[in-house]
C-alpha cells in the first residue's frame, strides 16, 4: 500500500513541480525583460517556496537545497532593491534547468547522485546572498502581503468572525526571540486560525526576531485576544488591528494588498486539475454509449415496422431519438474536456528562443497568434517536439545574423512567429520566419548529390516538390552539424511524427523573404463519421472525410464508368482518371463481382475508386486500434489497408479501411492489385 | 514457503495432445460459437481474426496453426482461451478445454526434446499426472517476437 501511496504523491509532486517551474521560468524572463518588479519576485518566491516544501516532504534533498538557496537570493532581491544583475538572472536560469533535470531524476526513479554542479550553484547563490549583508537590517520589509482574492476571503470571514492583525516588537526580550514568537504563535493557534504571518513560517524561524506579526481569524473579541497575548509575554509591545484598519491603511503599514501579476491564478480558480486517465476513461465510456446508441437506432428501425398498435413500443420509439441527441451532446462535451489551448505549448517557446538566439548570436523576436485555438490534448503533446525542431531550424537556417540582415535592408532583429488557427476540420499550426528562405536550387543539387532524385526528375520537379525534398530521410542542408539542428533528427522525423497523427506538413518559402511551415492536423481522432460498406459478408468502415462520392455500378452503366487502360482498370470521374481497386482482390478474399458500388475517395489529392459489394449507410464510429498485436511496430505487423477497428451495433468488430494505406500499398506493389485473369 | 508449491493448470486438447497453461495467465474461456470473429484480411496466417471483448478489440490466434499442427475443424467443442500477458490480451483457439488440474510444482520436469510435435521453445515443462503427460506451455514465449520470426520461417 505504502508504495502505491508514494507513487500517487510522487505523481502529484511532479504535476505541481511542472507548474511551479513554468511559472518560475516565466518570472525570470519577465525579470530579465522588465527589471526588478516586486510582484514578480514575490510570485517567484512563492513558487520556489512551495517547491522546496513539497520536495522536502518527499525527501528530494537536492531540489529542496537548491530551491532554498534560490529563495534566499529572491528574498535578498526583495529586501535590497537595485541589486538585480545579469549574473543573478543567468544563475536563476541555470538553476531552473538544473531543477528540471532533478525533476527528471525523480520521475525516472534514478538515484540522487553527487552532483558537483549543484554544489557549485549553491556556492554561487550563497555568495550573492552574503553580499553587502551589513545593509540588510535597514531594508527589511515587515509586511504581510495579501492578494486581492485573499482579502476578499477575509472580508467574508470577518462577517461572522473577527480578523485581527497583531504585530509585535520585542524590546526587552533580547535572547531567544524566536522562542517567544513560537510561544505566542502556539497560544494564539488555540484561539482561532492563523492565516498568515510575517516572517512566513513564523513557527520555524530560529534566532533573532525583533519584529513579527500575524493575521488571525477568531471568534473571540479583541480584548480576549489581548489577554491571551499578555499572559504569554509581559512588558512587550504589541498592536491589534481590525480588518477595517487594514483596508483603510490604518494598520501601520504592516499589512498590504498586492495585485496579482499572474493572471494564471485567476484562471485556475474556476477550473480543476483532473488526471488525464480519468478523462480517457470517461471518453471510453462515452465511446461505448455511442456504440449502444447506434445499436438502439438500428433496433428501432426494426420495431417501427410492426408495432403500430403497441403503445409501449411507440413510447420507446419516441425515447430513442432523445437518447441519440443526449449521447451526441455528451460526446461533444467530453471531447471538449480533452481540448487544450495551443498556447499551453507556445508558452514554452520564449525560453527556447532566448537560448538559441544567445548560442547563434542572432537577435530574434517571437510572436504568437491564435493561442486560444484548441486541440486534442494527446495530439498537442505529440506536436511539441516537431515544433521545437521547426523553430530551431527557423533560427538556425532561416534567420540571418544582424549584420547580414542590415546589409539586406531588413530590421536587424529577426522574427519567428508561431500561429495557430482552425480551418474546417483541421487545426493549423504555422512556424513562420522572415529569414533567408529556402533556395530550391541548392536543394536540388543536394538531393542529386545524395542520390535522392535523378537528373531527369530534378528537371521536371517544380519548386513546391523540390521544397518537399527536405523532408526526405537522409536529407540535411546544413553544411555543418551543430548543437541546434544537427542532432540527427531531421525534417523527415518531423514529417513522420505528424503523419502518425494523421496530419500533413506544408512548406512554402520565398528566397530572401522567409519561410512558412504549416502543420495541418485533424481536430480529433477518437470518433468519426464513416460510411459502412460490405464485402464478402464482412462490414468495413470508411471515414467520410476521405470519401468524395459513391457510384452504383450495374450491368447498364459498367461499360461507361469502368475503363481499361494498359490492362489496368480505371474509373473516369469528373474528367479525372482514377485507378480502380476491387476490395475483395486487394484483401485476397477471392474474385470480385461485376455489380456493386464504387467509393470514390482520396487523400492529399491522390484519388482511388474502391469497388465494394454493398453500401450499408453512414454511421458514427468509435475508432479503436486492432489491439496490442497488430499494427505498426507490433508483433504481428501492420495490416495493409486497415487502420483500426470499430464495434458495430450488433457487438461485432468491423475493420476501418485506410484509404491512404491502400494508396500506398497500391503504389508499392501495383501488380498485386492488377486484375487476375479469372474470367468473370 | 513450503517447498512443494502447487500450480494450477487449465488443460486443453490440441491435435490429440494434452496441454496446460498456468491458470494465473488465463483471463477467461469462451465458446467459439458464441462470439463472432471478424476476419482480418492479409494478417499472418495463424491470426483467425479479431473479437470484441467488452469494448476492446483483441486478436484471436489459431494455436494449431501457430504450432504448425494438423488442423481440426472448429466444432461445438472449440473454445477460445483468452490469456493475459504483460497487460496485453489475446485469444487462443483450442480443440476442447478439459478442466483445471492441480499439480505439485516439482512434478513438472524440464521438457525433453522429442516429447512433442511442437517446438520445445513454447514449452516450459512436462507435468506427469496419473500416468499421463501434460505439456505446460510458456505463454510469454508463444507471444514472443523472437519466436515469431522462427515461426514464420517454419510456416513457410
Amino acid at each position: 500500500m505504502e508504495n502505491i501511496d508514494f507513487e500517487k504523491f510522487k505523481k502529484l509532486f511532479l504535476q505541481e513541480a511542472d507548474e511551479q517551474l513554468e511559472i518560475m521560468e516565466k518570472a525570470v524572463m519577465q525579470l530579465e525583460e522588465n527589471g526588478e518588479e516586486r510582484e514578480i519576485i514575490d510570485e517567484f518566491f512563492r513558487m520556489a517556496h512551495s517547491l522546496k516544501g513539497s520536495a522536502g516532504s518527499m525527501g528530494y534533498t537536492a531540489i529542496a537545497n537548491l530551491t532554498h538557496e534560490m529563495e534566499n537570493v529572491l528574498d535578498k532581491l526583495r529586501n535590497s532593491p537595485g541589486i538585480l544583475s545579469d549574473d543573478i538572472i543567468d544563475l536563476l536560469f541555470i538553476s531552473l534547468d538544473t531543477l528540471k533535470h532533478l525533476r527528471e531524476i525523480v520521475e525516472k526513479d534514478l538515484p540522487e547522485t553527487e552532483n558537483p554542479e549543484i554544489d557549485h550553484l549553491l556556492q554561487r547563490f550563497r555568495e550573492i546572498t552574503s553580499r553587502g549583508d551589513e545593509k540588510k537590517a535597514a531594508a527589511v520589509d515587515k509586511k504581510i502581503y495579501l492578494t486581492s482574492q485573499e482579502l476578499k476571503n477575509l472580508k467574508k470571514k470577518n462577517e461572522e468572525k473577527n480578523v485581527f492583525l497583531i504585530s509585535f516588537e520585542l524590546i526587552h526580550q533580547q535572547e531567544m526571540q524566536s522562542m517567544v514568537a513560537f510561544l505566542v504563535f502556539n497560544n494564539l493557534k488555540e484561539e482561532g486560525q492563523i492565516i498568515k504571518t510575517y516572517p512566513p513560517h513564523l513557527d520555524e524561524v530560529e534566532g533573532d526576531l525583533p519584529f513579527f506579526s500575524m493575521l488571525i481569524c477568531t471568534e473571540k473579541q479583541k480584548e480576549e485576544i489581548s489577554r491571551v497575548i499578555e499572559e504569554s509575554l509581559d512588558r512587550e509591545e504589541f498592536k491589534i488591528h481590525s480588518l477595517e484598519d487594514i483596508e483603510n491603511g490604518k494598520a501601520g503599514g504592516y499589512c498590504q494588498e498586492v495585485k496579482e501579476s499572474f493572471s494564471r491564478r485567476d484562471e485556475s480558480r474556476d477550473s480543476i486539475r483532473v488526471d488525464i486517465d480519468k478523462v480517457d476513461q470517461l471518453m471510453k465510456l462515452v465511446g461505448e454509449l455511442v456504440i449502444d446508441k447506434e445499436r438502439l437506432l438500428e433496433i428501432s428501425k426494426g420495431i417501427k415496422a410492426n408495432s403500430r398498435d403497441n403503445p409501449e413500443a411507440q413510447a420507446l420509439l419516441q425515447t430513442i431519438p432523445h437518447v441519440d441527441f443526449i449521447a451526441t451532446e455528451l460526446h461533444e462535451a467530453v471531447m471538449d474536456i480533452r481540448m487544450y489551448p495551443v498556447g499551453s505549448i507556445f508558452k514554452r517557446f520564449p525560453r527556447l528562443i532566448r537560448d538559441i538566439s544567445r548560442q547563434t548570436g542572432k537577435d530574434v523576436k517571437l510572436e504568437f497568434s491564435g493561442e486560444d485555438t484548441e486541440l486534442d490534448r494527446t495530439i498537442l503533446q505529440e506536436v511539441f517536439d516537431p515544433l521545437v525542431h521547426l523553430v530551431r531550424n527557423a533560427i538556425d537556417h532561416g534567420i540571418e545574423t544582424p549584420a547580414q540582415r542590415e546589409a539586406k535592408g531588413k530590421t536587424s532583429r529577426g522574427l519567428v512567429a508561431l500561429n495557430a488557427w482552425q480551418e474546417e476540420n483541421n487545426i493549423i499550426i504555422e512556424v513562420r520566419d522572415d529569414g533567408a528562405g529556402i533556395d530550391s536550387e541548392k536543394i536540388k543539387s543536394r538531393a542529386l548529390e545524395k542520390g535522392l532524385i535523378t537528373e531527369k526528375k530534378g528537371e521536371e520537379m517544380d519548386r513546391e516538390s523540390l521544397l518537399e525534398l527536405i523532408m526526405e530521410p537522409g536529407f540535411s542542408t546544413s553544411e555543418t552539424v551543430n548543437d541546434l539542428s544537427g542532432r540527427g533528427v531531421g525534417m523527415d522525423v518531423v514529417r513522420t511524427n505528424i503523419e502518425n497523427l494523421d496530419g500533413e506538413v506544408e512548406i512554402t518559402s520565398q528566397p530572401g523573404v522567409g519561410t512558412s511551415i504549416k502543420i495541418v492536423l485533424p481536430l480529433t481522432l477518437a470518433i468519426v463519421q464513416a460510411l459502412m460498406v460490405r464485402e464478402k459478408g464482412n462490414d468495413y468502415a470508411i471515414p467520410l472525410s476521405a470519401i468524395f462520392e459513391t457510384i452504383a455500378v450495374n450491368n447498364n452503366n459498367r461499360g461507361e464508368v469502368i475503363k481499361t487502360v494498359k490492362s489496368r482498370e480505371v474509373v473516369i470521374w469528373r474528367e479525372q482518371v482514377i485507378p480502380l481497386i476491387r476490395l475483395s482482390e486487394f484483401f485476397q478474399l477471392g474474385n470480385s463481382h461485376e455489380e456493386g458500388f464504387l467509393i470514390i475517395g482520396g487523400v492529399k489529392g491522390r484519388m482511388v475508386a474502391i469497388m465494394v459489394e454493398g453500401v450499408i449507410g453512414e454511421q458514427e464510429i468509435v475508432v479503436k486500434s486492432l489491439g496490442d498485436f497488430m499494427g505498426k511496430d507490433k508483433l504481428f505487423g501492420e495490416i495493409p489497408g486497415i487502420s483500426g477497428a470499430t464495434i458495430k451495433g450488433n457487438g461485432k468488430v468491423a475493420l476501418i479501411l485506410d484509404i491512404q494505406g491502400i494508396l500506398k500499398s497500391f503504389k508499392k506493389g501495383g501488380e498485386s492489385v492488377e486484375r487476375q485473369s479469372t474470367g468473370c | 514457503m513450503a517447498k512443494n508449491q502447487q500450480i494450477q493448470l487449465v488443460t486443453f486438447q490440441l491435435s490429440g495432445e494434452k496441454y496446460g497453461i498456468d491458470i494465473l495467465k488465463v483471463h477467461e474461456i469462451k465458446r467459439l460459437k458464441e462470439i463472432g470473429i471478424t476476419h482480418v484480411p492479409r494478417a499472418p496466417e495463424f491470426v483467425e481474426g479479431v473479437i470484441n471483448l467488452r469494448g476492446a478489440v483483441i486478436p484471436i490466434i489459431d494455436l494449431g496453426k501457430r504450432f504448425v499442427l494438423e488442423n481440426k475443424k472448429a466444432d461445438k467443442e472449440t473454445r477460445i482461451i483468452v490469456v493475459k500477458q504483460e497487460d496485453k490480451y489475446i485469444g487462443l483457439t483450442v480443440d476442447r478445454v478439459n478442466g483445471v488440474l492441480t499439480v505439485e510444482e516439482e512434478v513438472i520436469d524440464e521438457p525433453p526434446r522429442e516429447i512433442s510435435q511442437i517446438n520445445s521453445f513454447f514449452i516450459s515443462g512436462i507435468a506427469r499426472y496419473n500416468e499421463r503427460l501434460v505439456i505446460v506451455l510458456d505463454i510469454g514465449n508463444i507471444l514472443s517476437p523472437r519466436e515469431d520470426e522462427a515461426l514464420s520461417k517454419i510456416a513457410r
